[in-house]
């Protein structure tokens, strides 16, 4: 890869995430991973059409940067408790899976009914789910480190898998996202842990999902890759029932595991 | 009996005709030979040397008068998914969202908006040509190549042209100029008469 590129899709992401999380905590994170993603595109691909434009000419990857963006603004504002923390995640799971219906809007006016309804239905519930999961996993781990690894391993993974099968532009902007929360984890060196609320993890679930949705529908990211990719952030889930629960090593081995599958079939 | 014979004429006479159109029957309307016709396109790799490619499938139709070329009309569509480059895994990743983003776009299309003779066997043809979903105006010189009378009658035409290819969204490569942004198409066509 171009290394010029790699500079211009992590380098302002990672000095955004140190920014913005360094000078104001971990609730600037869901903005800053939304305007570190918004400077990568920048930098690759120039100014995206307003979304006022796309509604007469769409184009899916420019709504899944202003899908995304909205999530991070509805994550932001969950975690500054504008909204109610249970309304937070299910605001940020709608603003997701409205998401999907743009990205995925110009592909279903192609296709008759029978295939819009299962396939977009379908990825906007995978959506949801993700989202829900990752904030109920955020909700149970707050207290914990494993929040913001796992969203890091699962975020590195799908950047990877993207690129691999077919996009190299999703897999970077994916990694910005990824990027931004690893600077974001480098600021435990002096302001101490990185708690991730509720908001944070329906974020990183959005953009989990949303990225997977993209990659199968407008790329060719397969069903089995992307499902095992899903499973890294649902499988933690039931063995970290309770606050404070001591089973965090192994639900870091229950991420990797699928993720490094998810990699693995994406090789092939 | 008589008039079980003349059941069929009285029908004829009362079914509507299908509507037909000038451009559709006329002596000068054509529509290409997807497999005697070619698309190619080459374009600079690593800032060293030219790599060629090119797509195995186009249709469309032509509609050319040499003695009224202004009343002409050009349509040609090409499959993104035909693209053929001796690489399945470089075709997939020029189909993908990097380059064509053909499974949101799955055509390139190119419509005439103005045909202008330039003398001889000569025309400019000026019209929108869309890739991975963005327009932009197009003008080409388009020369005739040849024609003959097997099969109905059979007429060639060719262009060559260069797009930019940053115009259509598509600036994978450019930095450190991996992969050039002038891409120079050949469109080389076999018409024939349609039906």
């Amino acid at each position: 890869m171009d290394y010029v590129v790699l500079v211009k899709g992590l380098l302002p992401p990672v000095l955004i995430g140190l920014s913005l999380v360094g000078a104001g905590g971990n609730r600037m994170l869901p903005l800053a991973i939304a305007l570190g993603r918004g400077a990568a595109f920048l930098l690759l691909k120039g100014w995206p059409a307003l979304p006022h434009e796309l509604w007469s000419r769409p184009n899916g990857t420019q709504w899944l940067l202003w899908s995304l963006l909205g999530v991070g603004l509805v994550g932001s504002l969950a975690h500054w408790r504008c909204l109610p923390v249970r309304l937070g995640s299910v605001a940020v799971a709608l603003t997701a899976a409205f998401g999907v219906w743009l990205i995925l809007g110009k592909l279903g006016s192609r296709e008759d009914l029978q295939w819009a309804l299962p396939h977009i239905g379908t990825s906007g519930a995978a959506v949801i789910l993700l989202v829900l999961a990752g904030a109920r996993l955020a909700a149970r781990t707050e207290s914990s480190s494993l929040m913001p690894v796992v969203g890091l391993v699962v975020l590195s993974a799908d950047a990877a898998i993207l690129t691999l099968s077919g996009s190299a532009l999703y897999g970077q902007l994916c990694g910005s996202c990824a990027a931004v929360l690893g600077a974001a984890i480098a600021t435990v060196l002096w302001r101490g842990p990185l708690r991730v609320e509720e908001a944070d993890g329906a974020v990183f679930g959005a953009v989990h999902g949303v990225f997977l949705v993209a990659g199968v529908h407008l790329s060719y990211l397969t069903w089995p890759a992307a499902s095992l990719a899903a499973v890294a952030l649902l499988a933690p889930l039931p063995i970290v029932k309770k606050r404070g629960s001591p089973r965090m090593l192994a639900a870091l081995v229950l991420t990797i595991l699928p993720a490094g599958g998810a990699i693995a079939l994406s090789l092939r | 009996m008589k008039a079980l014979f003349l059941l069929p004429v009285l029908l004829a006479l009362i079914t509507p005709l299908p509507e037909t159109t000038a451009a559709a029957t006329g002596d000068h309307d054509w529509i290409i030979d997807t497999s005697h016709s070619s698309v190619m396109f080459k374009i600079k790799h690593a800032n060293v040397s030219y790599f060629y490619a090119g797509f195995e499938q186009i249709t469309g139709s032509v509609s050319l008068d040499p003695a009224a070329p202004q009343d002409g009309a050009v349509e040609i569509t090409i499959p993104v998914d035909s693209i053929h480059t001796r690489d399945e895994k470089r075709d997939r990743h020029l189909e993908g969202p990097d380059f064509f983003n053909g499974k949101e776009n799955p055509d390139l299309t190119f419509k005439s908006t103005a045909i202008a003779g330039k003398g001889g066997d000569r025309y400019e043809v000026t019209g929108d040509l869309e890739i991975a979903g963005v327009v932009q105006p197009l003008t080409m010189m388009v020369a005739k190549t040849g024609e003959n009378d097997s099969r109905g009658g059979r007429l060639g035409y060719e262009t060559t042209f260069e797009i930019e290819r940053s115009k259509f969204g598509m600036n994978y490569g450019l930095a450190k100029n991996m992969l050039g942004d002038v891409v120079t198409i050949v469109i080389s066509l076999e018409l024939v008469k349609p039906g």
